[in-house]
């Protein structure tokens, strides 16, 4: 099925083969070239070296000073070895080795260009390499043309581009996995800075390790590639259309800075209003005129709306130094055409309100699981420390709520997978901040899901972490404010009523699309997006998921979406 | 090596509040008077208007090759810079200096023109990277592998206008899945039984003219790099090569050892058998009228079972209640891991009629009576009358051949890379004792599955229990062998339908690898990277350093002269290997060890009556550089003598870079990197562990120096420690103060 590709390819090969000498002298020539540059270099280096006083350093420099000459004719020697064993896949290619063992046949038999290196190889790996060079000399000949098979190149092409909705970590995932596999992305996010929920997130399990440090890669990746177009504070209002020609509507909303903000900040100078932070979930207050966060990509500064029609407005207008900011803007509306489109809108934490039994509107020291993470986080509203929001406190006696939501067909009907993991780290935030601190877990399953069990029992090797197996009935207000866990454990059947500084609900996941879909998007009955063939679900989207399953989910969703936009190639 | 004719001028930003926080007459005469540079501009910005304008008409007419703009953090305004032909090279006065520092201060000033300074000697001795190559010799993929997850990638591969070959090395496709039936869901509605359809897919890839499969044949052997993998295809017919752009390795897993489930009652009948076994029963219709189906709760094997076998428990507790709705199933579990959309499954299991049991088995006898300790009733309670009992299993990962015996015991050996069980909170700063000292990390037994013809041995490295990879919450497909991805349960324990959607991604990664090779750019995470080490073997002393240090094995030895050689397409840029060589003969156009020395020369060090002492601080770019970035952005102050060096990888810190800057008088130096060892954060894997290794022995030469241990430190930092940085900074600065000026300032 592969040998009989070779023969529309007849031009190259012939080229090929005229070329190899040719090539071979210009090779040799650079190497040379290269072999007196790297002597003067060598040279500045052993004088450092002599410093560093190694003696075998020492011994080598000896050698060079006695002749500068034979050292000279060496290394040209070595250089040219070494060029082809290193570059072998230039222009001639098929000799020059790509393995060890034939960077030394090159090194030995330094005069033969092509086929006599082989004089002093034993018979086996005679026939061996006999074999190697013609595999490597048919895969060379073939390479063109799976090349045109494999890539497109095209830019700019609107039926090839790719849509990805959602610039949190499967959206930034899918976008520069397609675009480094060549393709044209357009990454939407609906807020003014990339990075999503995880962003937020104090740090990942099972590592411990803060989310920013994979998105930072991410973000080089993406000022790296020009393929790659960032629009931010836009959504999509409906697609029509179908795969290899998909009209979006979208819309953008204003941030009151235009272009290019270098993130100085002296709009935020000019203001004392404050706004409730989205950033930590409205739990502290921001100046109305901000970075997002301090890892805000792109990092530009944005206008909350309630300064327009204020006394600041005149005021920030002259702050900017390069005038770009401007209360005139509105809600733009417009349309992309593209081949096919990714749906990483991911997901948000189920409303805590509507399990009205867990109280979480009638005390602050009920939260969410990821309000936990702002509260540990190092710029979050208390600068991480995991402290009782009713009266700044340290939060030394906590409770954990498993399924608070989810595993309820009154709420969400399926477990959401993360919750478990995420309490076991949350038990650890409170547990690495206060020697004298307890956390209990109240829980149906721990869920250690993937490889995730050893996470667990490197939690439960904490003697202060108890995990108590009962759903919490209710939970009580107690006489000093602090919330009171009622219910029965399943075990013993003893009944509890524990007072708590802090109580954590582990909020399910809800996807981000469950309510309020755009039109001509397929889901399923809990809201998460269902893959159609040109439309993919990348990350939470596609359902409950962990970061490890989201971002495997999304460099699958990048595949799947250039196979859908090669179909127009 | 080329003849790279320097053309460099000096673009002085004054907007974001840098002309009124520094002197900018003097940072301009610091750049062309001293540091020779021809010209300097100056702009309220480089980044737009007028100034950018003026930035772009130098490069593009060829009147300036390298620009040296000094403003803003290299982290903003990249993607208006990058479209400039020529080198760009950013000094960072902004983050770094002016929002760090008090305005108008002698000491901010000269904080400046050091990152002047340093970004002229930058320049000097750096140039623009070129490929290693036209392009490389492959752009066809080679599957490992016959399975559900390689036929998948095989054929997903193929859709993707890719040629591929797949190598089984048994006498047919189809894995354990060709033996088997019923399969768990793996769509909405996440409901129902469905045919696991491996026939069908089969003869999708039979029928497929851009798959050519080999089946009993085994990977002889692989040599060279992504783009020109050159393989060793071994059947009884005769060996063969052929020559591969990357790899895919969809080996799939086994059986644990039974006689781990011994406990559990295993081989005291016949009955008693592992779910393995009982999914050929169900297959060949053998349906008994009662089962129990215990899952497993052995907390080793958990990690080779995840979720799975839960969900195959179900499964198969299912299959039994379709086949014969009067049967009585028992699913007995002390953990029900049935996360995300399996809960669907599981309720449609319960509504069947399924009897799910919670507590824990006491005892299976022979006569298949099963005790389980009843929680909810507190009480040992015998079941009786089960046809069969059905124990659950972990799947362990193929990352060995286990048909082929290891050559030898040692470096063929596969070991684990890290301990996973070790406790992992942290309280009051202390590192918690291990539960138990033989974690040296466990060998598995095997050979090697693709025989990879490298210094640093055949295998893929593993993490913890065996699965091939390394970052694997944010880069899951990153293996530590470039070109070479794995997929489906070799990677993790998976169910068909996530080993489908596995393979895709697989798949995505080795195409892409292909085209970045073929272009002779770095994969991730220095994505699109052109510079490559070139060795100096003039002077290099065959010590093996680089070879031994690489983290990804990109660097070979001549096996006639000793000499490292490099295999560029494997190499991820990182320069551990420089950090590594004790003759600094390793370089990149860019970054090398003679650029780094001059820009540590080039900071002018007060002499010892100005008591104003200079503490270099080389860091991780990618995180402890952000780090201070965001120090700046938070306005946070920071010690005003620290002057700051990123570098790719704390792994590519010499000792040479660290002396000279002692002889040079600088009176401390910091180094900052990711964190190593167990769960390590270093996006190189082993560079900041390697740093770390070396910087344990500059003790001595600080001793032979006649200085104190304490003015060389090396730091973590992650790139949350905005605040900790600052700190740190500023503490070593007093540790420094303390100590006072370095002996051998001028």
């Amino acid at each position: 099925m592969v040998d009989d590709k070779n023969k529309s390819d007849k031009p190259d090969e012939v080229d090929e083969e005229e070329d190899e000498f040719a090539a071979f002298e210009r090779e040799a020539k650079a190497a040379a070239a290269a072999a007196a540059a790297k002597m003067a270099e060598g040279k500045k280096a052993a004088e450092t070296a002599q410093a560093s006083a190694s003696p075998a350093a020492v011994v080598e420099e000896d050698d060079e000073e006695e002749d500068e000459f034979a050292a000279f004719e060496r290394e040209a020697r070595e250089a040219a070895a070494a060029a082809q064993a290193n570059m072998g896949g230039g222009a001639s290619g098929s000799e020059a080795a790509a393995s060890t063992s034939q960077a030394s046949e090159a090194a030995a038999g330094e005069e033969a260009p092509a086929g006599d290196d082989d004089k002093q190889a034993a018979p086996v790996s005679d026939a061996n390499a006999e074999a190697k060079a013609k595999a490597l000399e048919k895969s060379e000949k073939a390479a063109k043309k799976q090349a045109k098979a494999l890539f497109s190149d095209n830019v700019g092409v609107a039926s090839q581009t790719i849509l990805v909705v959602g610039g949190g970590i499967a959206g930034v995932t899918a976008a520069t996995e397609a675009a480094e596999t060549g393709y044209d992305v357009i990454l939407l996010e609906k807020g003014p800075a990339l990075g999503g929920r995880v962003t937020r997130l104090n740090r990942y399990f099972p590592k411990l390790c803060n989310p920013n440090c994979g998105l930072e890669i991410n973000y080089q990746r993406i000022r790296k590639n020009p393929r790659i177009k960032v629009m931010t504070m836009c959504e999509v209002a409906g697609v029509s259309g179908d795969k290899g020609n998909y009209t979006v509507s979208v819309s953008k909303q204003p941030t009151y800075v235009n272009g290019m903000c270098d993130g100085c900040g002296k709009c935020a100078d000019a203001t004392d209003a404050k706004v409730p932070n989205d950033y930590n979930y409205g739990m502290d207050k921001i100046s109305a005129a901000h970075l997002p966060h301090e890892h805000a990509y792109p990092m530009a500064y944005v206008v909350d709306p309630s300064i327009k029609g204020s006394d600041d407005e005149e005021k920030l207008v002259a702050a900017c130094p390069k005038g770009l900011i401007d209360f005139g803007q509105e809600t733009e509306n417009f349309d992309l055409n593209v081949g096919a489109i990714i749906w990483a809108t991911g997901w948000q934490p189920y409303d805590a309100s509507k399990i009205e039994v867990y109280s979480y509107d009638y005390s602050p020291d009920i939260i969410n699981n990821v309000e936990m993470e702002r509260l540990a986080n190092h710029d979050g509203p208390t600068g991480g420390e995991v402290k009782r929001p009713s009266n700044g406190e340290p939060a030394k006696k906590v409770a954990l709520i498993q399924c608070a939501g989810s595993r309820d067909q009154n709420h969400l009907a399926y477990c959401s997978m993360i919750c478990c993991l995420a309490s076991l780290k949350h038990a650890a935030y409170v547990r690495e901040q206060y020697p004298d601190s307890t956390v209990d877990i109240y829980y149906i399953d721990i869920r250690a899901h993937d490889k995730m069990s050893n996470f667990y029992e490197r939690i439960r090797y904490d003697e202060n972490v108890n995990f108590i197996k009962s759903k919490p009935g209710h939970i009580d207000i107690g006489e000093d404010g602090r919330p009171v866990l009622c219910g029965e454990r399943t075990i013993d059947r003893e009944i509890y009523r524990e007072p708590y500084d802090l109580v954590v609900l582990a909020t399910g996941m809800e996807a981000s699309l469950a309510n309020n879909a755009p039109e001509g998007v397929k889901q399923d009955e809990y809201g998460f997006v269902i893959d159609d063939g040109g439309q993919f679900a990348a990350g939470t989207a596609g359902g409950p998921f962990d970061v490890a399953l989201s971002t495997q989910s999304a460099t699958a969703a990048a595949l799947k979406a250039i196979q859908a936009v090669r179909a127009g190639k | 090596m080329s003849e790279f004719e320097r053309k460099p001028c000096v673009y002085l930003c004054e907007g974001c509040g840098i002309k009124d926080a520094l002197d900018i007459d003097d940072l301009e005469r610091v750049a062309t008077m001293e540091m020779g540079v021809p010209e300097a501009k100056r702009s309220d910005s480089f980044c737009a208007g007028d100034g950018y304008e003026t930035l772009k008409k130098d490069m593009e007419s060829g009147d300036v090759n390298q620009a040296i703009i000094v403003g803003c953090s290299p982290r903003v305004m990249a993607e208006q810079f990058r479209e400039l032909p020529g080198q760009v090279i950013r000094a960072n006065i902004r983050e770094q200096v002016v929002w760090t520092q008090p305005p108008n201060d002698e000491d901010t000033q000269m904080m400046a023109a050091d990152n002047i300074r340093m970004a002229a000697a930058q320049a000097q001795n750096s140039e623009p990277p070129q490929a290693y190559w036209d392009a490389a010799s492959s752009l066809k993929l080679l599957v490992v592998g016959g399975g559900v997850s390689g036929l998948s990638a095989a054929r997903e591969a193929s859709k993707t206008g890719c040629e591929v070959v797949l190598v089984e090395k048994s006498d047919a496709l189809g894995g354990w899945a060709a033996k088997w039936s019923k399969t768990i869901p793996g769509a909405a509605p996440y409901t129902g039984l469905q045919e696991n359809g491996i026939a069908d897919l089969i003869k999708e890839v039979e029928e497929d003219k851009n798959i050519t499969v080999h089946t009993n044949t085994i990977i002889g052997q692989t040599e060279g790099m992504p783009g020109k993998f050159t393989t060793q295809l071994v059947n009884g017919k005769g060996d063969s090569w052929d020559v591969f752009g990357s790899i895919i390795v969809a080996t799939g897993w086994r059986e644990m050892d039974t006689a781990k489930l011994e406990h559990l009652g295993y081989g005291k009948s016949d009955d008693i058998v592992t779910d393995i076994q009982f999914e050929q029963r169900l297959a060949d219709g053998n349906i008994p009228k009662t089962a129990a189906i215990i899952i497993n709760p052995d907390k080793e094997i958990q990690p080779f079972s995840s979720g799975v076998s839960t969900k195959v428990a179900i499964k198969q507790a299912l299959q039994i209640m379709q086949a014969d709705p009067d049967a009585m199933v028992y699913v007995i579990y002390e953990e029900l891991r049935a996360h995300g959309t399996a809960e669907s499954f599981y309720r449609e299991a319960q509504e069947a009629g399924v009897v799910f049991q919670k507590g824990e088995v006491k005892s299976v006898d022979g006569d298949l009576t099963v005790t389980v300790h009843d929680d909810l009733l507190g009480a040992n309670i015998p079941m009786t009358g089960l046809d069969v009992v059905v124990i659950t299993t972990g799947m362990i990962p193929n990352s060995t051949n286990i048909d082929i015996e290891a050559a030898e015991k040692g470096e063929d050996q596969l070991k684990d890379d890290i301990r996973p069980n070790l406790p992992l909170i942290t309280i009051n700063g202390e590192e918690p004792e291990a539960a138990s000292d033989d974690d040296d990390g466990d060998v598995m037994p095997g050979g090697p599955i693709l025989n990879l013809q490298y210094r640093q041995g055949p295998h893929i490295p593993v993490l913890a229990n065996g699965f091939a990879d390394s970052h694997y919450i944010c880069f899951p497909y990153e293996t530590r062998r470039t070109g070479i991805y794995t997929c489906g349960p070799v990677r993790r324990p998976m169910t068909i339908a996530e080993a489908k959607e596995d393979a895709q991604g697989a798949v995505l990664k080795a195409i892409q690898a292909m085209r970045m090779s073929n272009q002779a750019e770095a994969v991730h995470p220095r994505v699109g990277d052109l510079s490559y080490p070139e060795f100096g073997l003039n002077i290099c002393t065959k010590c093996r350093r680089c070879t031994v240090e690489c983290p990804f094995g990109a660097i070979d030895e001549d096996p006639e002269t000793d000499y490292p050689v490099l295999n560029p397409s494997r190499c991820r840029r990182c320069g551990t290997c420089m950090g590594a060589c004790p003759v600094s003969t390793i370089s990149f156009k860019n970054y090398n060890p003679q650029m780094v020395s001059e820009m540590i020369s080039a900071v002018e060090i007060p002499d010892e009556f100005d008591e104003k002492p200079r503490i270099l601080v080389m860091a991780c770019e990618n995180d402890a550089i952000p780090a201070l970035d965001m120090a700046g952005i938070n306005r946070r102050q920071i010690n005003k003598y620290m002057r700051v060096i990123p570098v790719r990888c704390l792994g590519s810190v010499t000792l040479l870079w660290v002396k000279t800057a002692l002889e040079k008088g600088y009176d401390g130096i910091m180094l900052m990197g990711c964190k190593s060892g167990d769960d390590y954060q270093c996006h190189f894997v082993k560079g900041s562990a390697m740093a770390q290794e070396r910087m344990s022995k500059v003790g001595e030469t600080l001793q032979s120096m006649m200085m104190e241990e304490e003015r060389v430190a090396v730091t973590e930092i992650a790139i949350s420690d905005t605040r900790k940085i600052a700190d740190t900074l500023n503490s070593f600065g007093e540790t420094i103060e303390g100590l006072g000026l370095n002996p051998f300032k001028m």
